[in-house]
């Protein structure tokens, strides 16, 4: 696995090496190898599919912008993640200015459980499993928007994509104290909600 | 390890983050404190509650926007810049063009008020007014030096504003205003234009102008008024409204009507109810006496603001009179119908809901202007302001029938419209101008192929249809306009707080 990790590594410096050259192939690869994972947490972080589509494409355009500023010290993942993070926090702050509201409605529901849905369509499965499993999804991911944004992102990162304290903290641009402290706020937060609404 | 380090701990068990012997004293730990235990088991369901979450991916059309997205910024961001400025000339552009719209809009909209004020602003007589104002208290203070001119009239304006449709004069309006309050100007006297004013403010004899003075001379052989009566002679022969005077000259002309029945302009209500009405308002509201019974007289301004009595200018000095204006006969549906409707007004008499064409107001607002602008020549040649009779045959027929009016005032010394002369000074009338007509209190002057109310000043007017109910209910309200409908040129008049235009009589 470390080694896996290293081999990816190692590629990946290649390619933002590629990228300062110029070459859009491997700017198009670096997409094409982060984006499912930039998304999802993206979505996970912001819990709507058009923001988190729209956030995780800037992730990478700010990523070509800035390739020559990237010192290869942390790994490429950490940093689209870091810029994930602050694109998404400013994202959710503007939001807020505005007075959206991210709601519980039915669709909003149905759209905080895309993952479901997909699965579901993919596995052609019993439509009310699909349908349970949609609907806890959404109350989850419902759950996860009421977690304060650095708490959420924390969980996110470490939930979701498996990142150890040492990458969070380093996609965050926090200590790995915070983050250990802030991964156990998350899930005492969380524990209580899920507790109120009788899901454990 | 107290329990709070343990809880500190519980995340990173939970992650797998301690090293194998922190992991073992900590386990050892929570072996002996099942509470302990009970909540890392609650936080590891959240854990496996959220990693069950199915996994997401990036919708297919990720990567086309992602080179959407960098395309324009790496190969046009300069575009993007010149874009953002051209956006904001474009919104510049925008808000100025709605900045002018909205001034458009609000100068043209045919609203009274703007017309008014537009109207205002270019009116080409209020440089004049002050002059007018000036010489009109001149020709008024020198016609009844004996009585407080600004005084009854005001104090009758305040108690009697109320009583719109019997009102002594145009209180409020410009054309008032000008009047400088003299009461006397109120009645239904000659009503100087401009330059008539101007030359017998010029010209007075011994203070008072010629035609006061011929006006005065006329009626020194009448009645005189009893000493110490409390009516002042200016109420006592002025301050009759329209329907007064029509009631009182439709019973002193029984039978003598020279209208023609066809020719009646279709008159509602009932004039000699108004009178009485009005007269008890009057009286009360001045507190004074009533008129001598028979005694119903009107005259002209001058007259009575300078001596001769109400009784004086009774209808009796006029030999047979003629109920030009009063007598308000019930009009035929017909003679109505037969007018063709001109430009149908709707308008309230109250001013709500008013359905205006803005293009007739507008159109008849520059009309009015340019009039205006024009000299009149048949003003400036008016060599008398003295009252000038519009009868009915006038009123309905061509302009030459107003000489025939004329001619009927020379024969029978009846002077229509609610004013009774005295044999002489119908006769003086031989010298009036036709370009002035007195009806009630309303005094018009004929000014390029238009009749204009005295105190009209190019405001915007309202195209009135003289078939219609707004008409009809103008002449409701007061009948002397059944008469000033029937001119037999454009009119321009006003009533309530509005100014209208009336088509002629179309044969």
């Amino acid at each position: 696995m470390v080694l896996l990790k290293e081999a990816r590594s190692h590629d990946d410096t290649r390619l933002v090496e590629a990228c300062r050259r110029g070459d859009s192939t491997a700017f198009d690869e670096l997409v094409r190898r982060y984006k499912d994972r930039v998304y999802a947490v993206v979505y996970r972080f912001v819990g709507n599919r058009e923001d988190a589509l729209d956030i995780s494409q800037e992730v990478f355009v700010h990523a070509y912008r800035s390739i020559n500023g990237y010192r290869g010290a942390a790994q490429v993942y950490t940093w689209l993640y870091s810029i994930a993070a602050n694109l998404a926090r400013n994202r959710l702050r503007d939001a807020g200015r505005r007075g959206r509201n991210m709601g519980t409605s039915l669709e909003a529901l149905q759209e905080q459980a895309p993952g479901a849905a997909e699965a579901g369509r993919s596995s052609g499965g019993n439509p009310r499993d699909n349908a349970m499993t949609s609907e806890m999804e959404a109350v989850l991911q419902q759950v996860l928007n009421e977690l304060p944004e650095h708490y959420r992102m924390a969980f996110v990162l470490r939930t979701f994509d498996d990142l150890s304290y040492e990458e969070i903290a380093e996609s965050m641009g926090c200590p790995v104290n915070t983050v250990k402290s802030r991964l156990n706020m998350a899930r005492v937060k969380l524990r209580d909600r899920l507790k109120e609404l009788s899901l454990i | 390890m107290d329990r709070e380090e343990i809880r500190e701990q519980f995340s990173p068990i939970l992650d797998d983050e301690l090293t194998p012997d922190e992991r073992a004293a900590i386990e050892a730990d929570l072996a002996q404190d099942a509470e302990l235990l009970r909540e890392l088991h609650s936080l590891k369901r959240v854990d496996e509650l959220f990693r069950r979450m199915p996994p997401l991916h990036a919708p297919k059309e990720f990567e086309a926007g992602v080179r959407a997205k960098l395309r324009p910024n790496v190969l046009r961001f300069p575009a993007a810049v010149l874009t953002r400025r051209r956006a904001l000339g474009i919104a510049a552009a925008a808000a100025v063009l709605v900045l002018v719209a909205g001034v458009v809009v609000i100068q043209y909209r045919p609203s009274r008020t703007q017309f008014d004020m537009a109207s205002t602003k270019y009116a080409p007589e209020a440089a004049t007014a002050p002059d007018l104002m000036a010489q009109e208290q001149a020709v008024a203070s020198d016609a009844s030096p004996e009585i407080p001119a600004a005084e009854a009239p005001e104090e009758a304006k305040e108690q009697l504003g109320q009583f719109d449709d019997f009102q002594f004069d145009r209180g409020g309006s410009a054309a008032s205003s000008r009047r400088g309050g003299n009461f006397a100007e109120s009645a239904p006297a000659a009503k100087p234009a401009a330059p008539q004013l101007a030359a017998r403010s010029a010209g007075g004899l011994g203070g008072a102008s010629p035609e006061v003075e011929r006006i005065r001379a006329s009626t020194q052989t009448s009645k005189q008024l009893p000493e110490g009566s409390l009516i002042p002679e200016s109420d006592k022969v002025t301050n009759r409204s329209a329907p007064a005077r029509d009631a009182a000259m439709k019973d002193e002309s029984k039978g003598v009507d020279s209208r023609k029945e066809g020719e009646s302009l279709g008159y509602v209500g009932d004039p000699e109810e108004a009178s009485k009405a009005f007269e008890s308002r009057e009286l009360d509201a001045k507190k004074m006496r009533p008129l001598p019974a028979g005694g119903p007289t009107t005259a002209p301004t001058e007259v009575a603001a300078s001596e001769p009595p109400a009784s004086q200018l009774s209808v009796a000095d006029a030999g047979a009179p003629a109920p030009v204006m009063a007598a308000p006969a019930p009009a035929p549906p017909a003679a109505v119908a037969e007018t063709p409707p001109l430009v149908s007004a709707d308008t309230d008499i109250n001013g709500d809901a008013v359905k205006e064409d803005s293009a007739w107001m507008y159109s008849a607002h520059i009309e009015n202007r340019k009039a205006e602008s024009a000299p009149s020549t048949e003003a400036a040649a008016a060599p008398s302001d003295a009252p000038m009779p519009a009868p009915p045959q006038a009123a309905v027929k061509d302009e030459g029938a107003a000489v025939d009016g004329l001619q009927d005032v020379q024969a029978g010394g009846k002077i229509g419209v609610g004013v009774k002369l005295s044999a002489k000074s119908a006769t003086d009338e031989k010298a009036l101008p036709d370009t002035k007509r007195i009806l009630g209190e309303r005094v018009f002057e004929l000014r390029d192929g238009v009749w204009r109310q005295d105190g009209y000043k190019d405001e915007a007017v309202v195209m009135l249809d003289r078939a219609s109910d707004v008409a009809k209910q103008l002449v409701e309200k007061e009948p002397a306009l059944k008469d000033v409908l029937a001119f037999d040129k454009p009119v321009i008049f006003r009533a309530k707080e509005r100014w209208y235009r009336v088509e002629p009589v179309r044969k």
